[in-house]
């Protein structure tokens, strides 16, 4: 992503001017505070800035369509072969990485930059609270997710988690 | 509605709603995608997890891994619905966020505290109900504790992480 945010930077700032370094920072903080995958979202307000809703439109699709036909491509590609026992033991092994690295970005998540004190128990209660409903006791994730964000809301306040911001 | 279309009206209603849980850069999307079709069966483990893997490589966001979520559930339809239900969340809350971004930022403030550990939980439920969907030896739990460990303290890469677990994948092929 921050090869991309680099070449955005010089093509955005330098060649085009259509933004100045200001609003590029200003752009990438909101950013990642929008309800949207962080580099999507910088992409879409650049093109709200530049083209307005139909830029914000087209600079969401253009930057997602690349990258989306070639996973198509991949599915469609591994799905001929999906019986093979090649595959389905790479797939196997990929699907534990998957584990890992979802587990691990939890870990990193929630630790962030470090954890303020006050915010541990109510951080932890958040972050064990969610599986536990939704795996013991069968619970919609939906509901554990915005009680949790409501619940946090209230008791976790001005504390800021920069390193958090870097998971994708 | 024939069962297809409300299919792909289901797929685009949960993607849009699980973008949201995307604050912060986080992928609190793929609890909500697994909570929605792999729990129930609906999605194999070994196709969510292949679709994820393969967005890690593709360049661009990696959120666009969602397009293989839609098309191992509904072919092309699926993944262009899902490119959709990504795109208006996204698009809305951009063009809110820069036309009125000073408004904004003190609401939105009053969430970004909690998002991290919300979006910790959620994707410590996607990993630990994807472990449940497996069938895991106890050498292979090493392997993923070898992993956790990596991300968490030595922040690795998740392309390499997947490229190496392929690697395994293709030895143990081989050796057996």
């Amino acid at each position: 992503m921050w090869a991309a945010i680099g070449r955005l930077q010089r093509e955005l700032i330098e060649r085009r001017k259509l933004l100045t370094p200001e609003d590029h920072k200003s752009l990438m903080l909101t950013a990642a505070i929008i309800p949207a995958p962080k580099f999507l979202a910088f992409a879409a307000m650049v093109g709200y800035r530049v083209g307005g809703i139909w830029g914000a439109v087209g600079s969401s699709v253009f930057i997602l369509l690349p990258g989306a036909l070639l996973v198509i491509a991949a599915c469609i590609l591994t799905g001929t072969a999906s019986e093979h026992p090649a595959l389905v033991t790479i797939q196997r092994y990929v699907g534990l990485g998957v584990i890992g690295l979802l587990v691990g970005n939890s870990v990193r998540m929630f630790v962030g930059d470090g954890i303020d004190r006050d915010s541990i128990l109510f951080g932890l209660l958040i972050c064990l609270g969610i599986p536990t409903y939704v795996i013991l006791y069968e619970g919609s994730l939906i509901i554990a997710a915005c009680a949790s964000l409501a619940f946090g809301s209230l008791t976790i306040r001005d504390y800021t988690r920069p390193g958090s911001a870097d998971v994708e | 509605m024939s069962s297809n279309a409300s299919l792909l009206v289901e797929i685009l209603a949960v993607i849009a709603f699980s973008t949201l849980f995307s604050m912060g850069g986080g992928n609190g999307q793929l609890a909500i995608i697994q909570d929605y079709w792999v729990d129930p069966g609906i999605l194999s483990p070994a196709l969510f997890a292949w679709a994820y893997a393969i967005g890690n490589f593709v360049p661009g966001p990696r959120c666009s891994f969602v397009a293989g979520i839609g098309y191992f559930l509904a072919g092309f339809p699926g993944a262009l619905v899902c490119l959709v239900g990504i795109s208006i969340p996204t698009v809305l809350g951009a063009s809110l966020a820069a036309h009125w971004h000073d408004h904004l930022k003190r609401y939105v403030a009053l969430f970004i505290p909690a998002s991290g550990f919300v979006i910790a939980g959620m994707m410590l439920t996607a990993g630990t109900g994807l472990a449940l969907n497996i069938t895991i030896d106890p050498v292979e739990y090493l392997l993923v504790a070898l992993i956790v460990l990596g991300v968490w303290l030595k922040s690795w890469d998740p392309g390499v992480v997947v490229l190496c677990c392929a690697g395994i994948g293709v030895l143990i092929h081989l050796s057996g």
